[in-house]
């Protein structure tokens, strides 16, 4: 079994925005969270999704979910104090669900661009490696700072890339990824921003699916600003 | 839903667009597209400038294939293989038209002046995904593989066949095909399935005349041998057409009938005197609609006819980007060899 796991934890703090979070902002009529369930929905190598919602957003999720007729959402799981906490949370609510065989594919609800291609890419490395990223070829030199104000170093860019999202995982190596994390005590716990760093902090060796520059996620205004020109130029 | 699309903004330039797709009737992924030479006229810059501007950017390919991922009314399974049908009828209110040509058989809907066609007045088919009404598609046989991208040319084929009034309980004994191209190959074989008679093809290319093994086939400066007909179809096109057109008239019963095919872009003189002198009577075929598919596809389903149709297919190019794609016209853009090489598509 293939399971999404769509993040819409997040705040959008870092858009300015008072009234609700980047994920549940409109695009064009249509809440950002549906256009990526719907990229999910349709996928047919997808059997089922994990919605992690902010617990004030639940009520509005569940209509849109029968407005736009998202059929595959099993289940919604509140949204933790961190991403980690967050993932942990689907993890936890689809665990009866699944089995260690199975594989989950989690994704940011503000990357409302996801292809299928994607998708399936992912479907086909985590089937490979256990564990994959989804990454694009870095186009910019990457410069390296300490303290922000100089350079530290110019890393050497064809050995760099940008990670996007799904991270997907074999149910039974996340799992075990996050129990071990969790396991520590909080300050032991090494800083992590996604799942992949997790898991492989945890050994595990991931392979890479190409991503899409499109499939950027809505961060800030800007952001929000280039999903919304780009599909204002496809109408 | 958020979908990929490729258009033709100018001659040689294609770009992406993402389209918000509302899904209404059959959402389908196109999974083999074929390019046709009014795509390529398209690409590169082949028609006057006001033309291509009035109609680009434009999504390009009217011959295709998908998969079913929806269908909101049920007729159609997910992961059900469908052709998709490029011609679409429009809301017309009478006044182009003495009678109304979509009823009558030999004309119908693709013969509407105010019918749509895909990749010509309206969106093609290089797209991620499309939202279809459901009697624009027609199931594929699971005998029938990435071949059924051709489905279209057969309907033409069919199409052409309705045109001349042939069916196989009128056909004659013989029938003569002058085009060694994809189209000449295309009718030739139509005909032999659906009229069982006699086929003549007229060509120029030993080499492409070779693949015409369920024919006789004839150089076009050497027909004396040719028998005469009553049913001649010109599938030649361009410049050319003229010549075989007027070597086809040359060669007509009186009372005959000449079917032509192949676009040409300049006018092109006929042998009229022959024309009036033997009563005989020329009509235009193009495209094709839905009964053309539908027979298409049962001719794909023969294995006889099938195996035939797959010499068409040259190769199949694994297209993920729009680099494949440039990739895919440059090369169909400079072939001369009897096929196509085709896409399968996952943007």
């Amino acid at each position: 079994m293939n399971i999404g796991v769509v993040l819409a934890g997040g705040s959008g703090s870092r858009m300015g925005i008072v009234d609700r979070p980047k994920q549940f902002i409109e695009i064009y009529g249509k809440p950002v969270i549906i256009h990526t369930l719907e990229a999910f929905e349709i996928n047919e190598k997808i059997d089922a999704i994990c919605v992690v919602c902010v617990k004030d957003w639940q009520e509005d999720l569940g209509l849109w979910l029968k407005e736009y007729d998202i059929r595959k959402v099993k289940w919604i799981a509140n949204a933790g104090s961190s991403r980690q906490e967050s993932s942990l949370n689907a993890l936890d609510a689809i665990k009866d669900s699944c089995t260690g065989d199975d594989y989950v594919l989690i994704h940011d609800a503000a990357r409302p661009l996801i292809s299928q291609k994607i998708i399936n890419e992912n479907i086909e490395k985590v089937k490979e490696y256990g564990a994959c990223d989804t990454v694009i070829p870095a186009h910019d030199t990457v410069i390296r700072s300490v303290d922000g104000a100089s350079l530290e170093s110019i890393p050497v860019r064809k050995e760099l890339y940008l990670g996007q999202t799904p991270q997907s995982f074999k149910y039974s190596i996340v799992r075990k990824a996050y129990d071990d994390y969790f396991a520590l005590p909080e300050d032991k716990r090494p800083e992590m921003t996604d799942d992949c760093g997790l898991v492989l902090h945890s050994g595990i060796k991931i392979g890479m699916a190409m991503g899409d520059k499109l499939n950027m996620k809505i961060t800030t205004m800007e952001d929000l600003l280039l999903v919304k020109s780009i599909v204002r130029a496809g109408r | 839903m958020f979908a990929k699309s490729y258009k033709i903004t100018e001659p040689k330039r294609f770009e992406i667009f993402v389209e918000d797709i509302q899904n209404q009737d059959v959402l389908v992924r196109p999974d083999y597209l074929a390019v046709c030479k009014a795509d390529i006229r398209y690409y590169l810059g082949n028609r006057s400038r006001t033309v291509l501007k009035r109609k680009f950017p434009m999504a390009l390919i009217h011959e295709a294939t998908g998969v079913v991922v929806r269908d909101k009314k049920g007729k159609f399974k997910a992961g059900q293989r469908v052709v998709l049908l490029p011609c679409r009828k429009a809301e017309c209110d009478g006044t182009k038209c003495t009678e109304c040509v979509r009823s009558d058989p030999h004309l119908l809907d693709n013969y509407c002046p105010e019918s749509k066609f895909c990749s010509s007045n309206y969106d093609g088919f290089s797209k991620e995904l499309m939202d279809i009404e459901d009697e624009y598609l027609v199931p594929i046989p699971d005998c029938v593989g990435s071949e059924a991208v051709f489905s279209e040319l057969l309907s033409v084929g069919f199409c052409a066949l309705r045109r001349a009034g042939l069916t196989k309980e009128n056909a004659p004994d013989n029938i003569a095909i002058w085009g060694d191209g994809i189209m000449g190959y295309i009718i030739a074989l139509v005909a032999k399935y659906q009229l069982g008679c006699e086929v003549n093809v007229i060509g120029l290319a030993p080499e492409k005349l070779a693949m015409f093994d369920f024919a006789n086939t004839y150089f076009s400066n050497d027909i004396d041998s040719l028998p005469r007909m009553t049913v001649a179809i010109e599938a030649v096109g361009g410049n050319a057409s003229g010549i075989a057109a007027n070597q086809a008239i040359d060669k007509l019963y009186s009372g005959g009938r000449l079917v032509l095919s192949g676009v040409a872009n300049d006018n092109v003189p006929l042998n009229t005197r022959m024309i009036l002198e033997h009563g005989l009577s020329v009509r235009g075929t193009t495209r094709s609609t839905r009964c053309d598919f539908e027979n298409a596809i049962e001719l794909l389903s023969d294995e006889y006819y099938r195996e035939r149709v797959k010499k068409l297919l040259l190769s199949t190019v694994d297209v993920t980007d729009i680099k494949d794609y440039y990739a895919v016209f440059e090369k169909e853009s400079k072939s001369t060899a009897l096929g196509k090489n085709i896409m399968k598509i996952e943007f």
